[in-house]
């Protein structure tokens, strides 16, 4: 019985050093102070480029138009994803996945991704 | 023991010091209390050789940590009001009810400990803010550990918490960021600690300051993980008096345990009350006018039969017959364990029942993560019914010899 007990701990033990080392090891732990580490992983790839030409161009405020907004997962992680940067309707600011929206000029683009200036009227 | 009982008063007073606005050098020092009290727990571990239960907290640091925020209700609720807490630097900032699919109306424990860790180190990853899934466990766990003794029943318990996160991401909801896993852990160590009280009888009240506070303090954080935390914490409060009352406890005791837990409502009532003022309610409460109008044609042989199989009402009566019949212990721990389940059972099963949202859609994104307390909780009671029998059956047999 005390054999057993003996050759448990040293289950356990052994568990955890195993888990330590996996730790150790993880990309994931290793980039615990990386800011917006993981994004990549999980956000869809347009909303992830919508990000980072918002946060390149120091945009506090943008809209988005009704391509992106309308899928229910690319909506939510956009708007969750871009935080503190907020999605308002009524922002000059414009991400599109179109170049050519009436009354807006491009300022910035990556890959599939426009980031537009719109006059409010004109984009109403 | 201490170690984790600390480490539960510091969550509580983690949210409250978010709900009461006090300042982040307040909050810093209180993370660096809570690493201290998980030290503490640490090393009581050590001390008395428990490799076990180091060997499943770092297994569940390992599983938490390997991998980024990925299930939806993780990012689009519970760590976008971290988030918005990291940026904002205050809680109310969710009052202005932006992004309005995240549920503004939900409480913040979780959120509140993952917005303390990031602002303390002034970073915002999709790792990070995981970091408060683990410190909001390892209390709760710790508890279930410490009342389970032999090391079978531990072990059952360890495999029975980590084994379903190895199937696959939909069952890895004790780790994926969602409130049910952690609920679950919650309710079953109430609903332990709770039947443990009534094991000892009106003696209870000459148990240690740190074995009495783990109830009302489990209370406290359940109430402010979710809403359904507060549906429990409510009928826990009921049902457990009811049953002191019933076998005749002291009034002292019964006043005692009514003050204790009452004072756990505090936290979320704070917040609920400032939710009222700012006009904002739950998303099933909008929609809510004329549930009996959505219920009426829901009851039919599909949609019942939906719900029943979604919401696994085979495997729970399953196990509620074996705690009734089989299980061995005092009849009103029993009582108390059943009628808690039933209830919220019931409760949930209405729920669906009058859901104001697409039937399949709701019981198909929601029903495998509600059901999960109340499964978790069985099966660690059964557990801790039958080692105490084992060791009841052990003692006597020792006593013959």
């Amino acid at each position: 019985m005390r054999t057993l007990s003996v050759l448990w701990r040293g289950v356990c033990i052994l568990g955890i050093v195993c888990e330590c080392f996996l730790l150790g090891e993880s990309q994931d732990a290793r980039h615990l102070l990386t800011p917006y580490y993981g994004e990549a992983r999980v956000l869809p790839t347009n909303v992830e480029i919508a990000v980072e030409l918002l946060r390149a161009h120091r945009i506090q405020t943008f809209s988005a138009s009704a391509e992106m907004t309308d899928d229910m997962e690319t909506f939510q992680r956009l708007t969750e994803g871009a935080y503190p940067t907020r999605m308002i309707k009524d922002s000059p600011y414009l991400i599109s996945l179109k170049k050519d929206v009436a009354g807006c000029a491009v300022i910035d683009v990556r890959e599939s991704v426009y980031l537009l200036q719109c006059q409010k009227s004109q984009k109403n | 023991m201490v170690g984790g009982c600390w480490l539960m008063a510091l969550i509580v007073v983690n949210y409250v010091a978010w709900l009461l606005n006090f300042g982040d050098v307040f909050r810093t020092f209180l993370l660096i209390l809570m690493v201290g009290a998980l030290a503490v727990a640490v090393l009581g571990c050590v001390r008395t050789k428990d490799f076990l239960a180091l060997c499943i907290l770092s297994f569940l640091l390992f599983l938490i940590v390997r991998s980024p925020l990925l299930a939806w209700d993780a990012r689009s609720i519970w760590f976008f009001h971290a988030k918005r807490m990291f940026y904002d630097g205050w809680l109310y900032a969710r009052l202005d009810d932006y992004g309005h699919f995240s549920h503004n109306d939900y409480p913040d424990m979780v959120p509140s400990l993952a917005a303390s860790i990031t602002r303390a180190v002034n970073v915002w990853n999709e790792v990070l803010p995981k970091l408060a899934i683990f410190l909001a466990i390892v209390p709760a766990l710790m508890t279930l550990l410490r009342l389970l003794r032999t090391e079978v029943s531990r072990f059952l318990l360890g495999v029975i918490l980590i084994g379903p996160i190895l199937i696959g991401p939909r069952h890895a909801i004790l780790v994926n960021g969602l409130m049910d896993g952690i609920l679950g852990v919650y309710m079953a160590a109430l609903m332990l600690s709770s039947c443990r009280l009534l094991a000892h009888g009106p003696e209870y009240a000459k148990l240690s300051l740190a074995e009495r506070l783990t109830c009302p303090l489990l209370l406290a954080i359940l109430c402010g993980l979710k809403n359904e935390g507060l549906v429990i914490g409510l009928f826990y409060l009921v049902t457990f008096t009811t049953v002191l009352f019933l076998n005749r406890y002291p009034h002292l005791v019964i006043a005692r345990f009514v003050a204790a837990s009452t004072a756990a409502f505090v936290p979320v009532m704070i917040w609920k009350i400032r939710l009222v003022s700012a006009h904002i309610s739950n998303d099933l409460v909008e929609q809510g006018g004329g549930a009996l109008t959505r219920v009426m044609p829901r009851l039919n042989v599909h949609d019942l039969e939906s719900i029943i199989v979604a919401t696994q009402l085979l495997p729970i009566a399953t196990l509620m017959m074996v705690v009734g019949f089989w299980a061995r212990a005092k009849l009103a721990t029993k009582w108390f364990l059943l009628s808690m389940v039933g209830m919220y059972y019931l409760i949930l099963f209405g729920l669906y029942l009058s859901t104001p949202l697409d039937l399949g859609f709701h019981l198909g994104t929601s029903a495998h993560r509600v059901i999960y307390p109340l499964m978790l909780t069985l099966v660690v009671f059964c557990i801790w019914s039958w080692e105490a029998e084992y060791l009841r059956k052990k003692a006597l047999g020792d006593a013959s010899v």
